[in-house]
């Protein structure tokens, strides 16, 4: 025999469907926060810029000295132009890898990968 | 009698659903809203150079938190700097100053800057500000006529710096500048505003000088590189939970006079700049004393970094340079 139900119009069953729904929508709100390829994160001084490393692009850059040139092709990038005296981080070669940074220190400017290995970046430069 | 089940049709089913969802969302926008630990981050010019805060903490106070950081960072850019309308500008301009009368800002760098300049043989000194204006620096640096270095010189250094009772007062035309420790001093502020305003971790870096940490719930290991000096990319990538990184190097303002390069860090015995140092990384408790301790052992070089008391610091990084241009690391301590 059978004994009787507490909830007679509600089986256990019943919260599978509210259940998959509640996590169907909290993983697909998460899924927006990761971090699907790497990116170029350029600080600028008064500004953070990101941009997709899967695009090919040459974009300007205002720091202390005036405007920087910066070049993303074949998912790598590198400061092309800078008006420092140094040029030091002209002649630095391309960045392809998460946590590869150039800095420009006369110009305030620094360039990093960012991406899957998000964890390589780091949180601040001591120059 | 067993009571009858009803059928559940489909408009319940969707009714279900809909709710589901809803309660889903519901809940979602609770947590973002209400609960949840940001991290802000934000990087702004300020001492002159640029400034990088990052704040952990709830949603509803981290905004809150972060502004009130750079409007820390601006007061004591003001207070502190050697020109303007703050408080060091009119100790300067006067000559004098009454000890009980200083703000806790002032009081605590001229303390900081006489123990340091007494562990170091007087190769920090906060007093040099007729001398860096002789040079230029940072705006017009250029090589001035040995006599106007020697004329400079005769009114730099702490010795024109007299204390009787409770009146500080300064040789005529002598400077306090308290640049090469007032960076890592008001990142140490920052940071300790942000925790007194419940950020649960913080970060501050100001022209180089990083102090961070965080509490055992929210806290993180920061990861902090190091430039290299000879070279655009990072030398070290250092891993702390808590403490501070200060940096000093000949590339930060320089210029070049025939083939002789001039770096912005002065050497107090000479009032020449040092030579021999690319650049020195202190890793400590707080970045006011690695800030100082870092520009002194620019001046001193490796001699200066050994006899340095052990409990001041965790590691210290000096890279030399020879007249060959041959680069050397050296290190005392560690993490």
């Amino acid at each position: 025999m059978r004994s009787a139900r507490e909830f007679p119009f509600f089986r256990i069953n019943d919260l599978a469907v509210p259940l998959v729904l509640f996590f169907l929508v909290f993983s697909f709100n998460d899924r927006g926060d990761e971090t699907s390829e790497c990116r170029l994160e350029v600080n600028t001084g008064d500004s953070i810029l990101h941009y997709e490393l899967s695009v090919d692009s040459i974009f300007t850059v205002i720091g202390n000295l005036g405007e920087m040139e910066i070049s993303i092709e074949n998912e790598r990038a590198r400061i092309s132009s800078s008006p420092c005296p140094g040029q030091d981080c002209v002649r630095q070669s391309w960045l392809s890898r998460a946590g590869d940074m150039a800095v420009c220190v006369p110009s305030g400017v620094f360039i990093v990968i960012s991406g899957k290995d998000e964890n390589l970046s780091p949180d601040a430069v001591s120059y | 009698m067993r009571p009858a089940r009803k059928k559940i049709n489909s408009g319940m089913i969707l009714v279900i659903l809909l709710g589901s969802l809803a309660s889903a969302l519901l809940v979602r926008i609770f947590i973002s809203d209400n609960d949840k630990i940001l991290e802000l981050k934000n990087r702004t010019p300020v001492l002159g150079t640029f400034a990088t805060y990052i704040v952990i903490a709830e949603s509803e106070s981290a905004g809150l938190i972060l502004s009130s950081m750079d409007s820390l960072a601006r007061y004591l850019d003001n207070e502190l700097g050697v020109y303007g309308d703050g408080e060091l500008s009119g100790l300067n301009m006067r000559g004098y100053a009454l000890i009980s009368e200083l703000s806790s800002d002032l009081d605590y760098l001229l303390k900081s800057s006489l123990f340091i300049s007494s562990i170091t043989d007087s190769l920090f000194d906060p007093a040099m500000g007729a001398l860096v204006n002789t040079w230029g620096f940072p705006s017009d640096p250029h090589l001035p006529d040995s006599a106007d270095i020697i004329s400079a010189l005769s009114i730099s250094g702490l010795d024109n710096v007299m204390v009787s009772g409770d009146t500080l007062s300064l040789s005529s035309g002598t400077i306090l500048d308290f640049g090469a420790i007032a960076k890592g001093y008001t990142a140490d502020r920052i940071y300790n505003l942000a925790r007194e305003m419940g950020a649960g971790a913080a970060l501050v870096e100001i022209g180089g000088e990083i102090r961070c940490g965080g509490d055992a719930e929210t806290g993180r290991l920061w990861r902090l590189a190091v430039r290299n000096p000879r070279g655009d990319n990072i030398m070290e990538m250092i891993e702390i939970e808590d403490g501070a990184v200060a940096t000093s190097g000949d590339y930060e303002n320089y210029f070049f006079d025939g083939e002789q390069r001039y770096c912005h860090i002065l050497d107090p015995r000479t009032g020449y700049p040092e030579t021999g140092t690319a650049s020195v990384t202190v890793i400590c408790a707080n970045a006011a004393f690695g800030d100082a301790l870092a520009t002194a052992v620019s001046v001193g070089g490796i001699d200066t970094a050994e006899n340095l008391p052990d409990s001041l610091f965790n590691l210290i990084i000096v890279v030399t340079e020879d007249v060959n241009g041959e680069v050397t690391e050296w290190r005392r301590g560690g993490l």
